[in-house]
């Protein structure tokens, strides 16, 4: 297993070596940029929107806010709308972060499985809590136990269903990080052929590595979308 | 940064930083993101129930100004009515008191030319039988004398009145 180079070593705390790697860095870019932007749109509040930057970051707000948390976590929605927005705002950023040409090679974030790991373990860790604050250590068991059921049908399906909640966090991770890993991997591809080509046929490349650039774009807000829809719809899921 | 390679030390920066960066957008810009936006979806909301209670006033206006309307062109509808029928009723009584006034004067003329007639007759009689009279005097000289003379005439007289009695004019 091989471990990133790290800038700034720092001693491990119970077992985990926290020191700071690139990737911590390229994350804390990411973070203190979204940071940024939406200070920045909230900074400015007219009631008459103003400006493309303002109207860009307020309808992407009211659009996440009213189309994706609304509709997947219905009328609770609201309370945990600052939660889903930050996923939905961290994960576009570091999805289109690994758009620009930085030095090193590839960069997003999201194409890193630790860091979709994380996130989905941070889902994870709220519709876990939501379920034991909302119905109990037994109450939640019980989810796992389909009603109407005898008991020993009921006996074995319970570890599928235990199975089914675990692997949501898995699948939730290994979606974002594989379409991101891919999609740069496939601009990545377009851009080595461009060097590796004779000299007339490397228009086709660069015409391919255009095209993948422009769909990366599309899939970094399709993706970051997808996450948010899914997280409310496990918060909704223990919610109920 | 390998991406198939586990860190947990960047897991678990991933999850501190994700936390922290929650609790700053929560703060600082989803917040008054979000107040802007329900103030705005509520002035927008405020608005249009301003502009409908607005339309429905004007409604209501238009309405009450079409039954103003409507009752002025009936008062109207009245009046000129009411003005056709006076100056009807003029014309009638106008019509009737000429035709009173004409009979009156008609009759008034017809009793004057009556009276006129009745002059003349006297006073052709008068000068018929002073005629008649100076006549026979002049052919019966000698044998008449005054009296016998004017109760002729009488008699003359009474008998042109029981004529003009039996043939009327």
């Amino acid at each position: 297993m091989h471990h990133a180079r790290p800038i700034l070593p720092l001693p491990p705390v119970l077992g985990v070596d926290l020191s700071l790697t690139p990737g911590v860095l390229l994350l804390w870019v990411a973070a203190a940029l979204t940071f940024l932007l939406l200070g920045l749109a909230a900074r400015r509040r007219t009631l008459v929107p103003q400006g493309f930057f303002h109207n860009f970051f307020e309808t992407l707000v009211e659009f996440i806010e009213k189309e994706v948390i609304r509709a997947s976590v219905g009328p609770e929605g609201k309370r945990w709308a600052p939660f889903i927005l930050t996923l939905f705002f961290f994960i576009l950023f570091s999805n289109l972060l690994g758009m620009l040409p930085l030095p090193g090679g590839r960069h997003t974030l999201t194409a890193n499985v630790n860091v979709t790991a994380a996130l989905a373990l941070v889902v994870f860790g709220v519709t876990l809590g939501i379920n034991l604050a909302r119905h109990g250590p037994l109450g939640f068991a019980r989810k796992f136990l389909p009603q109407g059921l005898p008991l020993p049908v009921a006996l074995l399906i319970a570890p599928i269903e235990l199975i089914s909640w675990l692997a949501k966090p898995v699948s939730l991770a290994v979606r974002l990080f594989a379409n991101m890993m891919v999609g740069h991997t496939l601009i990545f591809l377009f851009i080595g052929m461009e060097v590796a080509t004779a000299w007339y046929l490397k228009s086709l490349p660069f015409v391919g590595a255009v095209a993948m650039a422009c769909f990366e774009i599309f899939v970094s807000f399709v993706q970051a979308f997808i996450f948010a829809m899914l997280a409310g719809l496990y918060i909704k899921e223990a919610i109920e | 940064m390998q991406p198939f390679d586990l860190e947990p030390g960047l897991i678990v920066w991933t999850v501190l930083t994700f936390l922290a960066l929650f609790a700053l957008l929560a703060r600082f810009a989803f917040r008054p993101l979000r107040a802007l936006l329900e103030k705005r979806e509520q002035t927008i909301r405020d608005s249009l129930d301003a502009a409908e209670r607005a339309r429905r006033q004007a409604e209501e206006i238009l309405m009450r100004n079409r039954e103003h309307l409507d009752k002025a062109r009936d008062e109207t509808r009245k009046i000129v009515n009411e003005g056709h029928r006076i100056v009807a009723d003029m014309k009638k009584e106008a019509e009737r008191s000429a035709r009173e006034e004409a009979a009156h004067l008609i009759e008034q003329a017809r009793s004057e030319i009556d009276g006129e007639v009745r002059r003349s007759l006297d006073d052709l009689k008068s000068t018929v039988a002073n005629l008649s009279v100076r006549i026979a005097r002049q052919v019966i000289r000698g044998e008449l004398d005054e009296d016998k003379h004017a109760a002729l005439a009488e008699d003359v007289v009474e008998r042109l009145k029981k004529t003009r009695r039996a043939s009327p004019p």
